[in-house]
């Protein structure tokens, strides 16, 4: 079968079903029932598909992933995120868009806790979206700002998808971790400016309200006692890794080792907080491996059937300048993010990206922040992005997916345009991890 | 006799719904203490990473079921959210049906590899040697569960019962 039939039949089905209304995971599935069946022989193919499920799922550098999402579990059930969000709360005065502002920091700051883009998204969608309805906010303001800064936490340090790239491309896990730092931070700072622009140009956006007048140490004491500290776990996870203590795998489960202390620390543990987010970081870890789990088999069966080096070949057979390459490479990304998670993007796109790189002369580091870059950005764009259907889970039953896309639309721009900026000047993202002598 | 059975799968998919939390503690606590033993020089414990690999394997399929119940697994909703509400009762039952096929289809291939792995004895030799079947067991158990869950889904879509209501779970809803 040639290569772009494969292509159309594969993602079709899987597109098709989705839209059906079978769940994500299980259109994959679907997909590599078919595709096991067609390109794989018949009933050997399929037994190869089961036996494929259990490597996909049974590897060492998925545990961060579940040991990142108990940290943000942890945070956001004892209390301690929320009374983090409420100091940034407080910190911030009467501006234009307050509680839009408040998502952004309070989300940035999350991200340097977490490393999870979903618990990151979840913690600020149920924190902050009912008090921005109360105060009459417009939809497009309440869901905008916490969907592009919920996925913040891909590229800010410590990242779970981060360390599977830097695994995975055999990209220096150290340098990929500190490199994503700066990026992240300037695309607070962009999703900062445009909320403040966007309120001050239409107030009915985010109508202001009186807020109780309290002195400058009111304002500032929580901050100090509530968000200040709490760096110590960025600390943690970073400095482990940067001393040598642990791997990048394992810097993870000191992080949720020190999310528990540290709500012990504030006296919010609790064993029924303590048990709620273990509960639920349990359901979502099977719902995301689970997706992980049908779309590794779904890229094998993609790559085996030669959709995958069909589609990659066209880039080579046109023979790109570097720019090229890399607009091309992001583009793909992008593209593949519409449809699919994080992890399979990688999965599918770095067998033939990283050699690309390398024979391109790029700087790995680099590389490889752009590529999370663009995965983060790929988890929200309409239909199938990740965190989409976190908000629609959090948002409240009437919200539309329609509203969800319009109201993420402007941040995908912002984000694009950053992208296409830190590609124009690689030194954005390699100044830091070569000044840290990292790489 | 159709209630106790409703029940006591009930009563399954709750126990499974533990598992998961379970398993993501002890993987968290089995690094945390590699870790730490390795630092205050006692050494690593040479079988964690081993059985760390199986942890996310173990809590996926074990708890898929469970989460299926709960209606947690991302589902794209924009053809249903715009259509009619009889329109959209039967595309819940055509996504019911394919559902219960592909998890019918992923029980009988689960249960042939695992029947196969059996027969033909394959062992994965690492730290450990286990028999690979024991791990692939865990799948069709995994599917049948589903499949059980597809059933009772689409007999709730064939009465016109939305589905992804909680049945059995008090827990926080959406993520």
């Amino acid at each position: 079968m040639e290569w772009y039939l494969a292509l159309l039949l594969l993602v079709g089905l899987s597109i098709a079903l989705m839209l059906i209304g079978v769940p994500v995971a299980f259109a994959f599935f679907g997909a590599n029932i078919v595709g096991a069946a067609v390109f794989f022989g018949g009933e050997p193919g399929l037994i190869q598909w089961v036996r494929n499920m259990v490597e996909a799922v049974g590897k060492f550098p998925l545990a961060p992933v579940v040991c990142f999402l108990l940290m943000g579990e942890v945070l956001y059930h004892t209390g301690v995120a929320v009374r983090a969000i409420d100091a940034i709360d407080r910190l911030i005065a009467r501006v234009p868009g307050r509680l839009c502002l408040v998502a952004v920091i309070g989300g940035t700051t999350f991200s340097a806790l977490s490393g999870s883009t979903m618990a990151n998204t979840a913690m600020l969608g149920s924190t902050l979206m009912p008090e921005m309805r109360r105060r009459g906010y417009h939809w497009s303001m309440t869901m905008g700002p916490i969907l592009g800064t919920g996925g913040i936490a891909m590229l800010i340090p410590p990242s779970g998808l981060a360390i599977l790239l830097g695994s995975l491309a055999e990209i220096s896990i150290a340098g990929i971790l500190i490199a994503g730092a700066v990026p992240g931070f300037l695309m607070a700072c962009t999703h900062f400016s445009y909320v403040i622009l966007r309120c001050r140009f239409d107030p009915s956006l985010a109508p202001a309200y009186d807020l109780p007048r309290i002195g400058f140490r009111e304002r500032v004491r929580p901050f100090l006692i509530y968000v200040l500290p709490l760096f110590g776990l960025f600390l943690l996870v970073i400095g482990s890794i940067l001393a040598g203590l642990a791997t990048p795998t394992e810097s993870a489960s000191c992080g949720a080792v020190g999310a528990v202390i540290a709500a012990i620390a504030y006296r919010s543990f609790s064993w029924a907080s303590f048990l709620t987010a273990v509960r639920e970081t349990g359901r979502i870890a099977v719902m995301v491996l689970f997706i992980i789990a049908a779309s590794l088999t779904f890229s094998q069966i993609l790559a085996f059937s030669g959709a995958t080096s069909g589609l990659l070949g066209l880039m080579r057979l046109v023979e790109p300048s570097p720019l090229v390459l890399i607009a091309g490479m992001m583009t793909i990304t992008l593209i593949l993010g519409c449809i699919m998670d994080p992890l399979s993007i990688m999965l599918i796109t770095l067998p033939f990206f990283v050699p690309l790189a390398h024979f391109a002369g790029f700087d790995l580091i680099w590389f490889g922040v752009l590529m999370l870059f663009a995965l983060e950005i790929g988890q929200t764009p309409p239909p199938f992005g990740l965190l989409l259907f976190v908000m629609k889970s959090v948002a409240p039953r009437e919200t539309t997916m329609q509203q969800i896309y319009l109201s993420v639309a402007p941040f995908i721009l912002l984000e694009v345009a950053l992208l296409i900026a830190l590609m124009l000047v690689p030194d954005a993202v390699t100044w830091l991890p070569a000044l840290m002598r990292l790489g | 006799m159709t209630r106790h059975l409703r029940r006591a799968h009930d009563g399954l998919l709750r126990a499974c719904g533990e598992i998961p939390g379970i398993v993501v503690v002890l993987i968290v606590c089995g690094i945390a203490v590699d870790v730490a033993l390795r630092n205050i020089g006692v050494g690593s414990i040479e079988w964690m990473i081993e059985v760390v690999e199986y942890g996310p394997f173990l809590l996926t399929f074990v708890g898929t079921a469970y989460v299926l119940r709960l209606g947690r697994h991302v589902t794209v909703d924009i053809v249903p959210s715009i259509l009619a509400p009889r329109a959209r009762r039967y595309l819940a039952i055509l996504a019911g049906v394919l559902l219960l096929a592909i998890c019918a289809t992923f029980f009988y291939y689960g249960l042939r590899t695992a029947l196969v792995s059996h027969a033909e004895n394959y062992a994965l030799v690492k730290t450990f040697t286990i028999r690979e079947w024991w791990l692939l067991a865990v799948l069709p158990a995994a599917a049948l569960l589903l499949c059980i869950e597809c059933v009772r889904r689409l007999c709730g879509a064939i009465r016109g019962e939305s589905g992804e209501a909680d049945r059995g779970d008090p827990g926080r809803e959406g993520l």
